[in-house]
């Protein structure tokens, strides 16, 4: 592991004790946070898991004429 | 959101003599010791009211309560303060070691029984899916367990030959 690598993890280690050592209250609030982003997503991807367009509307206008 | 709404209405239950016993456990109840967990839902287990001659532990009258005070199903779910809930019967020695020896803890002023670290990570262990094995990964990396507590735990529930294995898994160093 090289010593950038290292820094980070090290970094992200602080994060993590940072966010356990908050109140009960303050980690309780973050995860109805979490859970309402969750929501939102899932709502999200229900409604649309595929991105789609209309058809346009040219399309059956312009049928080729034979 | 709300999920204190969730500990009031258990502790309510629980008062009210509609659930004998509980505890908190998934990840809600990770987070009363770790960084928090995002998830899905909160797990709770309950010691259900026996029936009279009965082995069956019927869940009925929890579910029956909570639709008296308006919540509702949503599967196998019920809804308190936008969260799902479920209530889990405790379905290993383990789970009903951990509900006797469980936590209280307060939150914003109402009394919630959660499982303590060391059956939680013991819980973690025994399940042994990725989700838990990342989750006693972060319990042993934290500090938080009393290490002490958790090998009288592994050894009282024989999850010794599972615990050697997970540590040659994951906290051996590699080269």
């Amino acid at each position: 592991m090289n010593s950038h690598f290292q820094k980070i993890q090290a970094s992200k280690q602080r994060m993590r004790n940072v966010l356990q050592e908050l109140p009960v209250r303050e980690k309780m609030r973050l995860l109805d946070e979490m859970r309402e982003r969750a929501v939102v997503l899932q709502n999200a991807s229900n409604k649309a898991s595929v991105l789609r367009e209309e058809q346009a509307p040219y399309v059956s206008n312009q049928v080729p004429k034979s | 959101m709300d999920i204190t709404e969730v500990f009031e209405v258990i502790n309510r239950m629980h008062t009210q003599g509609v659930i004998q016993d509980y505890a908190i456990g998934g990840a809600v109840g990770a987070t009363f010791y770790l960084e928090p967990i995002s998830t899905l839902d909160v797990d709770i287990f309950v010691s259900f009211q026996a029936e009279s001659q009965s082995v069956i532990l019927d869940p009925q009258p929890v579910f029956e309560y909570l639709k008296s005070q308006g919540y509702f199903m949503q599967g196998e779910y019920v809804m308190i303060g936008g969260w799902p809930v479920q209530f889990l019967p405790p379905n290993s020695k383990l789970v009903e070691a951990a509900m006797v020896n469980a936590n209280s803890i307060q939150v914003a002023g109402t009394t919630t029984r959660v499982f303590s670290a060391e059956y939680l990570a013991a819980i973690a262990l025994e399940t042994g899916r990725a989700k838990d094995k990342a989750r006693l990964l972060q319990f042993v990396e934290s500090g938080t367990l009393d290490k002490v507590a958790f090998d009288d735990i592994i050894k009282e529930q024989s999850l010794v030959e599972k615990w050697k294995v997970f540590s040659k898994q994951f906290l051996e160093e590699t080269p």
